[in-house]
């Protein structure tokens, strides 16, 4: 007998990591110890408590019966299961769009009760032959704690079970070992269990880090203040001067290029501020005092505009002013330690670099910083900037009245988010739910994409399925059409007076139409299942290429072993996939949190839900989701640039941290040498 | 010393953009007033994109001044002109038409140039004096009327709604609940009362009734004073007239003539000027033309047709303008008006009737047009002035008249909806 199936005998099947295990052979038969658990020495033979294995060869005839009873119970439990809810389904749906057939409703709900009625037995006699299995597995496979003589402390499989038992009850954590033990329910049950129970305390950790991260930000910005001032007091008068004219300490030190580029930066920065950054930032605390002049020309007989101030201007190029005096600081203080070294490195006799050798540096062991400054920048320009502008616009009154051009807008503090946040109000009553719904949206069009695509890969790339590449063709097709051309046909088309209900009507199976767009449930299921079509297509093609390439040996290898195919599936296929496919997860939740084209496409946020009121002239509706909204504040009749602001702001912060939290505890970036 | 002089001549390097900069900025900047030729944007509604071109070539080749525009001409409808130009006040178009309702709120964010007197003159010499007082804001007319024909009124088809039953809206109902089409379908009746936009058609219920909603504004476009009776036993009625139409099983929340040719098609379809020649393409000779129906509401508020009292209901009748942004070249801002007094004019309007079918505000070009069915079909329909209301009351209606389809149409239900609307009015108010 193998190691491998020793182990297996010796803990039901369940894998265990080889270091709870020894394995012995006794007076002719096998033995495995659990050395950590018992506390014995492994090597003495005499003092550990030595687990009697049975053989594998013992399966009866008696066995395979109860393993096709046990198999064709669960099947038929499954399938009662399932006939109550669909009849449950049937009977809402039938009560929610047709109540002019409640008897079929009723109907449904009869032959549920009935189908309850017959599964309690079968549920009975599935839990006994269940039992019976577990039973004779146990007996086949289980180990029995022999008396020891040693001084090791000895449990017996009772003690085991009381302890694990008790610890559950106390919500201690179990070790490997005890945890192994755990039947699949109460492995779950224990791992969800921990999992809330360990979110304070990583909140905690998060929290306590955060806050020496912030301890230690304002220590290095103590010690850069000092430096400042102790290289100022002993450094040369080069130096001194370098704290006024950049680059002089460089330049003083034949670094002429450094000299040159730190001057020039602050050349430009003074230029910057005389001519714009000065008065930008002059008005930045007040975004402008002055509205727009009508002058009267008695000539020509008109009124002319005369614009002062531009609060729009004003925030945008004051936050710019802001940056850029920030990047003005940090280069000043490179400034100053560079001399402050050039100083210590001439004291010391040695030779500083030349500007030939910096140049050298930078397609060397300096490469990094040729190739990522302008990407930098990049970034700062076009993604930072315009996200803290976008957050600062949340704490201003702009919107259709206060224009920013023809009338100022100003700071108007918390007022917007207090508007969102105030128990109670319509406002806040609409954001929670908008933002519900938003997040459910998310989940189920992410994951059910997901899983469908994978399936219909599967099933395509199944061995005997023929024409495979018709089928891929049929379902790309949805992809080679744009996606706005192919959700605005189906909007129509599901429209209470499109062909869908056209057809159905003549047919007579319905009397009056489907409000499949007017009914605020069955439109979030209609866009739920749309998106599914547009969506899976995707979700095909990436993971056929991925499937493929998942080695067959690991299926061979788990075939061998005895693994059903869902076996495999969980074991091999799903983590594979996870580990591969888990940024394109994350990237898909956030891309369906802010999707906006299906939504908008399909029901324009509608059916509008009146009972939220209107924020900004605009009145929010069933299937709207935060970007949805967002984009009806921002051009409703109202123009409220302020709230919609404050909703992208909320967005921005679900969206970051969901991704950041996602990102952190996803496999592919916890475990990247498992599938290296 | 070497280095000391490179210090100074440091220094001086970099006060010198400095001083150039405080140089510039006392020069100040010019503007070119040459004033013969400019490129300006127009935006116009739909379908008049190419006649505008013509007409401002036109005005080109012809004017006395020798200016001449070099137009790019927009389709942007008149009922997001406004909306549009707010978010862009920079940027927007030199020349855009927009919707009556929409004057205040473009006064107000200072989107339109005010007029000279040779524009006031024109305008209120040729120009009809109902669409004369529409374009005035605190007493000033601070637009061109383009047009005088918003309103709406029914499009039907003949074929399932009878001649004789069109005064009525019980009839009309029971028209279309009863009609079967040789295809197998029914009818529907399509009047946007709940949909993005409803508010302006489902007033008609309230005016009907005689319930009024009167907004006053300062020269600003600030509403400063209202006085609105919708929540009244004349709102109650209203409400439960309109309830009517919402709980019509074969009703439709749209204002397309489109729905003529939909899956599951209308009979009858409260639009307006705009929807006609779609509506004939789509019925032919079976497209029926009439002003709104009257409806019957009784005591118990469930009457039907010769119980309790009618009321006829009643369009919104306003016009369409043509406003200039303002602008800071006082000659460009001059040729603009001359510009939009031209595309205004007897003859532009004429023009415009003749290729869109659009109703002139002009009182000549007015008299001539005698030939649009829909034009008539407005004309002979009970109107109420189009008024100025701030956005807000716009959807405030919307929401009112959301809730009250889902309603259970009890008188309390009823009356709590109306409450709540006028409780909500205060705040639209600029106090």
């Amino acid at each position: 007998m193998s190691k491998r199936e020793t182990m297996e005998l010796a803990i039901g099947g369940e894998m265990l990591p080889m270091r709870f295990l020894m394995k012995y052979s006794y007076q002719g038969e096998k033995y495995a110890a659990f050395t950590p658990a018992c506390g014995a020495d492994p090597s003495d033979e005499e003092g550990v408590a030595l687990t009697h294995i049975v053989s594998a060869e013992t399966k009866s005839k008696e066995r395979t019966r109860q393993r096709l009873l046990f198999r064709l119970l669960t099947a038929v439990t499954c399938i009662l299961c399932i006939i109550p809810v669909l009849c449950v389904l049937l009977t809402a749906l039938v009560f929610v769009l047709q109540p002019d057939f409640w008897w079929v409703g009723m109907s449904g709900m009869i032959v549920a009760v009935a189908d309850l009625i017959v599964l309690i037995p079968v549920a009975r006699a599935l839990a006994r032959a269940r039992k019976d299995r577990k039973e004779q597995k146990r007996r086949e496979t289980a180990y029995e704690v022999l008396p020891g003589e040693g001084n090791g402390e000895v449990f017996s499989e009772f003690e085991i079970r009381y302890r694990i038992i008790e610890k559950l009850s106390k919500n201690e954590p179990l070790s490997m070992l005890e945890y192994q033990r755990l039947n699949i329910w109460r492995k779950f049950l224990y791992r969800s269990k921990m999992f809330f129970r360990g979110i304070p305390g990583w909140f905690g950790r998060k929290f306590k880090r955060l806050g020496l991260r912030l301890k230690a930000f304002g220590i290095s910005i103590w010690e850069n203040i000092k430096d400042i001032g102790a290289t100022f007091k002993n450094g040369s008068w080069k130096t001194r001067v370098s704290y006024f004219f950049m680059g002089f300490g460089n330049l003083s030190h034949r670094q002429v290029l450094r000299g040159v580029l730190f001057f020039l930066f602050e050349v430009i920065f003074v230029g910057f501020m005389v001519l714009s950054g000065g008065h930008w930032l002059g008005k930045f605390g007040t975004l402008g005092t002055t509205r727009l002049e009508k002058v009267y020309d008695p000539v020509l007989d008109v009124w002319v505009d005369k614009h002062i101030d531009n609060s729009f201007k004003i925030l945008l190029y004051g936050l710019l002013t802001i940056f850029f005096i920030a990047a003005f600081v940090y280069t000043w203080r490179l400034n100053v330690k560079q001399c402050r070294i050039l100083d210590e490195i001439t004291a010391t006799g040695k030779r500083v670099k030349s500007s030939k050798e910096d140049i050298q540096s930078l397609a060397d062991n300096e490469f990094h910083k040729t190739l990522l400054s302008l990407p930098v920048l990049g970034i700062v320009m076009f993604t930072v900037l315009p996200i803290v502008f976008m957050i600062l616009v949340g704490f201003t009154s702009y919107d259709f009245e206060n224009d920013g051009y023809n009338n100022l807008f100003t700071w108007c503090g918390l007022d917007n988010f207090n508007r969102v946040f105030a128990f109670g109000s319509k406002l806040s009553l609409a954001f929670g739910e908008i933002l519900a719904w938003t997040l459910i949206w998310a989940v189920v069009a992410t994951f059910s994409n997901y899983f469908l695509g994978m399936f219909v890969a599967m099933m395509i790339n199944k061995k005997g399925i023929k024409i495979k590449k018709f089928w891929r063709t049929i379902l790309v097709m949805t992809i080679a059409i744009p996606q706005f051309i192919s959700l605005l046909y189906v909007s129509n088309l599901f429209a209470d007076n499109g062909i869908v209900n056209a057809t159905l009507m003549r047919w007579g199976w319905i009397d009056s139409p489907i409000r499949f767009w007017g009914n605020g449930t069955l439109a979030k299921v209609m866009v739920l299942v749309i998106n599914i079509w547009v969506g899976i297509p995707y979700l095909m093609l990436i993971t056929t290429g991925i499937l493929m390439n998942i080695p067959a040996d690991l299926y061979e290898s788990a075939q061998i072993d005895g693994a059903n195919a869902f076996q495999q599936f969980c074991k091999i296929t799903m983590p594979y996939m996870l580990f591969v496919t888990g940024p394109y997860l994350l990237t898909s939740f956030v891309s369906n949190i802010n999707n906006f084209n299906v939504i908008y496409l399909l029901t324009q946020g509608g059916p509008e839900h009146t009972a939220w009121g209107e924020v900004g002239g605009y009145i929010a509706g069933d299937t709207t989701i935060l970007i949805t909204w967002l984009f009806g504040i921002t051009t409703g009749p109202e123009a409220s640039y302020k709230m919609a602001s404050v909703i992208g702001t909320l967005i921005f912060l679900v969206v970051s941290i969901l991704s950041l939290v996602v990102f952190t505890i996803m496999p592919s970036t916890r475990r990247e040498e498992d599938y290296a | 010393m070497k280095k000391q002089l490179l210090a100074l001549g440091m220094g001086t390097l970099m006060l010198l953009p400095a001083l150039c900069g405080v140089a510039a900025c006392g020069g100040g900047g010019g503007e070119n007033k040459d004033g013969k030729s400019y490129n300006i944007t127009v935006w116009v509604g739909e379908g008049t994109d190419t006649l505008t071109k013509q007409q401002i070539q036109r005005f080109n080749e012809t004017n006395e001044d020798g200016v001449t525009f070099n137009a790019n001409v927009l389709i942007v409808s008149e009922s997001k002109a406004v909306g549009d130009a707010s978010s862009k006040p920079q940027s927007c178009a030199d020349i855009f038409c927009f919707a009556q309702d929409q004057l205040a709120r473009a006064v107000h964010g200072n989107l339109l140039m005010p007029l000279n007197t040779g524009s006031v003159n024109a305008i209120t010499s040729s120009c009809d004096e109902r669409s004369v007082e529409g374009a005035k804001i605190g007493g000033s007319i601070r637009a061109f009327p383009l047009t005088y024909d918003n309103g709406y009124f029914m499009y039907y088809d003949k074929r399932v709604v009878k001649e004789e039953h069109i005064g009525s809206l019980e009839d009309i109902l029971a028209d279309v609940d009863a009609y079967k089409g040789e295809d197998g379908l029914p009818r529907n009746f399509s009047m946007n009362l709940t949909d993005d936009g409803g508010s302006w058609y489902s007033a008609s219920f309230f005016y009907a009734t005689g319930c009024e909603s009167e907004w006053t504004t300062d020269d600003e476009g600030n509403f400063i004073d209202y006085s609105d009776t919708f929540n009244s036993e004349q709102g109650l009625i209203a409400l439960k007239g309109m309830q009517k139409l919402l709980k019509f099983p074969k009703y439709n929340a749209s204002a397309e003539v489109s729905d003529f040719s939909a899956g599951i098609p209308s009979a009858v379809v409260v639009s307006g000027i705009w929807g006609y020649n779609a509506a004939k393409t789509a019925l032919g000779d079976n497209l029926g033309i009439a002003p709104l129906p009257s409806f019957w509401v009784d005591a118990n508020g469930n009457g039907q047709k010769d119980e309790g009292e009618s009321y006829q209901l009643k369009t919104y009748l306003g016009s369409k303008f043509m406003g200039i942004k303002p602008q800071s070249d006082p000659y460009r801002a001059a040729y603009l008006q001359k510009l939009a007094q031209f595309l205004t004019n007897e003859q532009c309007q004429r023009e415009r009737y003749d290729a869109v079918g659009w109703g002139p505000s002009n009182k000549a070009a007015a008299e001539a047009a005698t030939t649009s069915p829909a034009l008539n079909a407005l004309n002979d329909s009970a109107t109420t002035p189009q008024g100025q209301y701030p956005t807000g009351w716009w959807a405030k209606l919307d929401v009112m008249v959301g809730n009250a389809k889902t309603s259970t149409g009890d008188d309390a239900s009823l009356n709590a909806l109306l409450s709540t609307y006028s409780n909500a009015l205060n705040e639209l108010k600029k106090s």
